[in-house]
């Protein structure tokens, strides 16, 4: 476990020196700038890139290039970079709290909770729409949450990661043999399930992007206010509570920082894997453990992993398109396998 | 003891079950001989209790006036198709297409079963053994070629002859109705794909029967659809625009492309239209073709 331990260690808090560290930041927002250029620019029609350029500051000007951008192409961008930044950053979140490096949204019952929520509100209210049951992925993921939460909190002892751990794997367990249950007896549901299951950027307009938005927007902010808390956990619960922290206190904003991003993005793109699990580690490997630095980086690369996926989505199938749930495992796995290999050699003996 | 007991017990009655069932049943009375996509078969000749797999032999039954005593429905509907009418919406129906009930299927003791490769090939033997099977091969590709087949397999191969010609001839005559140059193209709205469906689908052999011309993108493609991204929509325009939905439109990909449908030619010259997916998609034989027919002898007009 010493060797996977996410707790930094005083003489790992300040690896790389922190001009290094900018560097990289700006390096990555400029990648991030560029994918963002390229989701717009980029696509199953070919759009010449003055064009682009020109109706993204001229606006739409009613002909097929305009709709295909203002109408496809801006709000699927909008959404690759939220879902991207809350994605990561409930990872880096959940990944500190609970202390374990396997912790992702989809360990503690997130995705669960959605598709199980899901799978009902589409077979109890007979085909709704994309954007009503993207209510019940909200509730769902929260619900989820929250008993796993309960239930690790639940006898001797309080909330330890091993508990949590442990009670989201239950959990998920049971609503995935729920989900089952309902969509094996149901085969219409089963089929809306399956396209809402694979985790889309497309489809969803810019009203559903807008929808989510002050969720994402809260749960970041939650999200900022746990660094510093989140920082001294790491060391320890009897150091942090030396250190003047409320552990309880930081887990609770915490889970609901956890919450309100997976759960938003998870409402608003369907469960898209990876981004969660394999962005804090990445970004661990270049700038240590150090929440202050992993935050950024995470908000930062998060997006750029999803755009990315998504642009690559919409390329290689042409003129067709992949969903992005299915790229991010593709380009993900391998990624995370490199680290697992640098990891096992760096780590501490 | 009494453990091993039980268990030799079990294995005799499996071996007795096994040898119950061993090899293919056979028809009683008189028989004819068809060949079909798995070798040959030995059918009764006038087949009384049929059991259809698929729409396409469920279509074939129907317009040739046998009611089957089994059918299956597919996974998004609770019955068989409705364009079929009063005739086949009371049918047992005995599983779902591709998952059909052996054992309900073996309670209804039929006397034929009619399916294809694509959906049975695994159960062939099986079926067999409860019945006389046909199969047809590639259900909307070689529609024409399976209906005759079927018809044949029911002892109805004159009046399947007769009917296909007729389709033929009406299908000849409502083209006479449009220039050849005129171009139609047909889309479907899944729930995660928009499909442009080719010359080689079931809907695209009646287009070429009624002698209309097809969209570039279409033209050339190897398979019976063509899969694009909401963005590539521009590419379903045509004069005329059919369009199908897999499922209710806001669950399907529509919604996607609503900005961009809007802005289709076609579709600002109220020259598109919303077809039965259950009739243009998968009501593969005469009598859906001839629904196809009077969709388009009711739209397609210069």
């Amino acid at each position: 476990m010493t060797a996977l331990a996410v707790a930094p260690r005083a003489d790992q808090l300040s690896r790389s020196p922190r001009s290094t560290r900018s560097a990289g930041l700006l390096l990555a927002l400029g990648l991030l700038a560029v994918l963002v250029v390229a989701s717009l620019a980029l696509g199953a029609r070919s759009i010449p890139f003055d064009r682009s350029v020109t109706l993204l500051f001229a606006g739409d000007d009613g002909s097929i290039d305009g709709t295909v951008l203002w109408n496809l192409r801006v709000p699927r961008t909008l959404l690759g970079l939220e879902v991207g930044i809350a994605l990561a950053l409930a990872g880096v979140v959940l990944q500190s709290v609970t202390r374990n490096p396997l912790a992702d949204t989809g360990l503690l019952g997130v995705n669960a909770g959605a598709a199980a929520a899901v799978v009902l509100a589409i077979s109890a209210l007979d085909y709704a729409s994309v954007d009503a049951y993207v209510w019940f992925a909200f509730a769902g993921a929260a619900i989820a949450l929250l008993v796993v939460y309960g239930i690790a909190a639940l006898g001797r002892g309080g909330i330890s990661p091993t508990r949590l751990v442990l009670a989201g794997v239950a959990v998920t367990a049971a609503l995935e043999s729920m989900i089952s249950a309902v969509s094996l007896r149901d085969s219409a549901a089963l089929e809306q399930y399956r396209a809402w299951v694979v985790g889309s950027l497309g489809g969803r307009d810019a009203e559903t992007v807008a929808t989510f938005t002050p969720f994402l927007a809260v749960g970041l902010l939650l999200a900022l206010a746990c660094i510093r808390p989140l920082n001294a956990l790491a060391l320890g619960e009897d150091l942090a509570r030396s250190l003047g922290g409320h552990v309880g206190r930081t887990r609770i904003a915490s889970a609901g920082a956890v919450i309100l991003l997976a759960g938003g993005a998870t409402a608003a793109a369907g469960p898209i894997a990876f981004v969660g699990l394999l962005i804090p580690h990445l970004v661990r490997a270049m700038t240590g453990p150090d929440l202050r630095w992993v935050v950024p980086y995470s908000m930062v690369l998060g997006p750029c992993l999803l755009l990315g996926a998504d642009v690559v989505g919409r390329l290689v199938v042409r003129p067709g398109e992949l969903q992005v749930g299915i790229l991010t495992a593709v380009l993900g796995a391998p990624l995370l396998i490199v680290l697992v290999r640098r990891l096992r050699l760096v780590g501490p003996a | 003891m009494r453990v091993r007991t039980g268990l030799l017990l079990a294995l005799l009655l499996t071996v007795v079950g096994c040898s119950a069932k061993e090899g293919t049943s056979k028809p009683s009375g008189p028989t004819r001989s068809i060949t079909h996509a798995m070798g040959t078969t030995q059918v009764p000749d006038k087949p009384q209790r049929v059991v259809v797999l698929d729409t396409p032999e469920l279509d074939a039954a129907i317009t040739l006036g046998i009611k089957p005593v089994g059918t299956v429905r597919d996974e998004a509907s609770a019955g068989p198709s409705a364009y079929l009418g009063a005739q086949a919406a009371d049918i047992p129906v005995v599983g779902i297409i591709g998952t059909p009930n052996l054992e309900e299927i073996s309670r209804l003791k039929p006397d034929l079963i009619l399916s294809s490769k694509d959906r049975d090939e695994p159960r062939y033997s099986q079926l067999s053994q409860i019945a006389p099977t046909v199969f047809g091969d590639a259900p909307g590709a070689r529609w024409k070629e399976n209906f005759q087949l079927y018809a044949d397999a029911l002892g109805k191969g004159a009046e399947g002859r007769a009917a296909m010609t007729a389709y033929q001839d009406r299908a000849k005559q409502i083209g006479s109705q449009v220039p050849k140059a005129t171009t139609v193209s047909v889309v479907r709205f899944l729930t995660d794909e928009t499909r442009l469906y080719t010359p080689r689908s079931f809907s695209g052999i009646v287009l070429a029967d009624v002698g209309v011309a097809r969209p570039e993108i279409v033209r050339t493609a190897p398979d019976i659809a063509v899969n694009i991204s909401p963005e590539e929509l521009p590419k379903a325009d045509a004069d005329f625009v059919y369009a199908a939905y897999y499922a209710p439109k806001e669950m399907t990909t529509f919604p996607q492309g609503q900005a961009l449908w809007g802005q289709l030619p076609a579709v600002k010259a109220g020259k598109a239209f919303d077809v039965d997916d259950k009739i243009w998609m998968t009501g593969i034989g005469v009598t859906g073709a001839n629904r196809v027919l009077d969709d388009l002898q009711r739209t397609l007009k210069a």
